[in-house]
């Protein structure tokens, strides 16, 4: 199995996430046990948070001070305040609402760190604009990802055919490979969906962009244009012209962010939507300002 | 490239994955509680639900019928303050009455009293 | 006189009591919900001030949000977490400069695109069957048109007959991906058409 794609599917997060203290039983909230209201888990970074919400919420029930009907519906997830979609695949998330710098982290990284990303638990009748509302638990996100792939299908080969002629047993394996975390059953099936080099059309990307608001771009990139590798700096600095100039890596302001790692310039994009894009079909590519400070 | 991007996920594992023995490998299930011993405490909280409801209400009650009090009291203040106005007038009438009743009795008295004296 | 004040300003002080006793905690009064239909009443008016008809286009409807609410209708934009924000102050001057172009030039004119709907099985089909919209909004706006229009309870879209797309995802990306000679064909159904 390619080691690369094998990275990129087993990459994990430390989470802690805690619950809304108005969600808490009034004398757990109050108490100063600071052992209460959170779980630690590990998730992911390619698969969706939501699909975490069931074992998490029952992990922390005997400390609601609610009862619980539904371990999808009317819940969602916080980050100081900012309310979290969960449609991107976490690392997605990840890397760019905490507009992770990947050489400042890892400089900053010591032997006895831990790492850790803090998400809050919310629930309420009125879900924030933004996430999509959970009605139907993980039927619902199977049928969004599925809808995921065949947008992707899509852009790759010009219609869903691909994904919408995948036999019934595929069809289940290819879900069941991601609850199961089992890339020995996803990766043949993905291929079935991605065409030869040569049969590209248009390659799946979703730019996130932070700053300075929550930004979702989804720009048309060839593999090859002009009978030219297209490369990833050819389509940032198309896309966001201000950040990157054109075969100048220096004096850029912003850097691409792909699975929690800087991938240079120079990378052809095709190249790198076969080895890093998610489960989703998509190429996810954070992008990470450079403050004053952090020096490459 | 191939090798640059390995590398640089192996340097991102190091990092993310630092003591993550500590945190919980959660599986992805299907929900599905356990029953028995959360059936006391899921009673608790459905009646914990249910008193917030009431609490909820009755502070909706509350603020309605502070709203009526409100409204009365207002009623009140106008009541009175035509109350006064009509008591004002009642008073000046009952002056004014008053004066004329004197007048005429003094008026009576004075024709009685030349009666009499053309009497004598 | 003075018994009528005394008791007014008893009314006042239990008023304030009330208000101070019905704390934080209790988000569902009536009063709460009132001001909810209020709020959910205000979108549906909004709704139908966007779909306002565009003369001179033949049988064309433009579903432009009204010039009033240049809020509510965009693609989903929310404010990022504290942790990110920070980078802002730290920027170089031409980091700084850069997002302030990147600022002016999202808020720049966005595009009318033409969307065509077309009716799966036996819905009925809407009219006019074509309708122009900014590139700016989410696709939930073509859905919550659609249901509106056939005045359905759901409504299920499809793109080009096979991928419904994430409500947030922007009409501009969509048609930029899949239109089909200059217009984004939009199928929708009252049930699950495609799995």
């Amino acid at each position: 199995m390619d080691e690369v794609r094998d990275r990129v599917w087993r990459g994990s997060l430390n989470v802690r996430v805690s619950v809304c203290p108005e969600l808490l039983l009034t004398e757990l909230s109050e108490s100063q046990d600071t052992n209460l209201g959170f779980v630690n888990i590990i998730v992911p970074r390619d698969c969706y948070l939501a699909l975490y919400l069931p074992n998490i919420i029952q992990k922390l029930e005997s400390q609601l001070r609610i009862s619980v009907s539904d371990y999808y519906s009317g819940w969602w997830f916080e980050i100081e305040g900012a309310r979290m979609p969960w449609n991107f695949p976490v690392g997605a998330l990840y890397d760019s609402s905490t507009g992770l710098n990947p050489s400042n982290r890892s400089s900053l990284h010591q032997e006895n760190s831990v790492h850790v990303w803090h998400l809050m638990l919310r629930h309420g009748q009125h879900i924030p604009n933004g996430v999509i509302p959970l009605k139907n638990g993980i039927d619902q996100i199977r049928e969004f990802w599925m809808h995921q792939w065949k947008q992707a299908c899509y852009i790759l080969n010009g219609s869903a055919k691909q994904v919408m002629s995948l036999s019934k047993p595929d069809t289940l394996t290819f879900w069941q490979s991601v609850i199961h975390r089992d890339l020995t059953k996803f990766e043949p099936i993905r291929q079935k969906i991605i065409p030869m080099p040569n049969a590209v059309r248009f390659i799946p990307l979703r730019i996130h962009v932070a700053l300075p608001d929550v930004r979702l771009v989804e720009p048309i990139c060839k593999a090859v244009d002009n009978e030219r590798d297209v490369e990833l700096g050819d389509v940032l600095a198309r896309e966001f012209p201000e950040w990157f100039e054109a075969n100048e890596e220096s004096s850029n302001i912003a850097k691409p962010v792909i699975q929690g790692i800087e991938v240079p310039l120079s990378a052809l994009v095709w190249e790198v939507y076969q080895q890093l894009s998610s489960f989703d079909g998509f190429l996810h590519i954070s992008l990470c300002l450079q403050a004053e400070n952090q020096t490459v | 490239m191939y090798d640059l991007l390995l590398q640089k996920l192996k340097e991102r594992d190091v990092v993310e994955k630092n003591f993550a023995e500590l945190f919980e490998a959660a599986p992805i299930q299907n929900a599905k509680s356990d029953q028995g011993t959360q059936n006391q405490s899921k009673s608790l909280r459905k009646e914990l639900e249910f008193r917030d409801k009431k609490i909820e209400e009755f502070n909706a009650t509350l603020k309605l019928k502070n709203k009526d009090a409100e409204r009365l009291n207002d009623e009140i203040i106008t009541l009175n303050i035509e109350n006064n106005l009509l008591q004002d007038q009642y008073d000046k009438m009952k002056s004014e009455y008053d004066g004329i009743v004197s007048r005429w009795l003094r008026k009576t008295q004075q024709e009685a009293d030349t009666m009499n004296e053309s009497f004598k | 006189m003075s018994r009528l004040l005394e008791s007014e300003s008893d009314a006042g002080s239990t008023s304030s009591n009330v208000e101070s006793m019905k704390s934080e905690r209790n988000p569902y009064t009536v009063q709460d919900e009132l001001e909810e239909y209020a709020k959910k009443l205000n979108l549906l008016a909004l709704g139908e001030d966007r779909n306002e008809l565009q003369l001179g286009d033949g049988s064309s409807v433009s579903l432009e949000e009204s010039t009033g609410n240049n809020k509510t209708g965009n693609v989903v934009v929310s404010t990022a977490p504290r942790t990110t924000s920070p980078i802002l102050t730290h920027l170089s001057p031409a980091g700084h400069e850069a997002v302030k172009q990147v600022l002016s030039k999202t808020q720049g004119m966005p595009k009318k695109l033409r969307i065509k709907f077309q009716a799966i099985g036996s819905v009925a089909q809407v009219s006019p069957q074509s309708a122009q919209i900014s590139s700016s909004q989410p696709f939930s706006v073509l859905v919550t048109f659609l249901r509106k229009k056939l005045k359905l309870a759901t409504v299920y879209c499809y793109v080009n007959n096979s991928f419904s797309p994430a409500p947030q995802q922007s009409i501009g990306d969509l048609w930029n991906h899949f239109r089909v000679k200059d217009e984004l064909i939009v199928n929708y159904f009252s049930g699950v058409a495609f799995g």
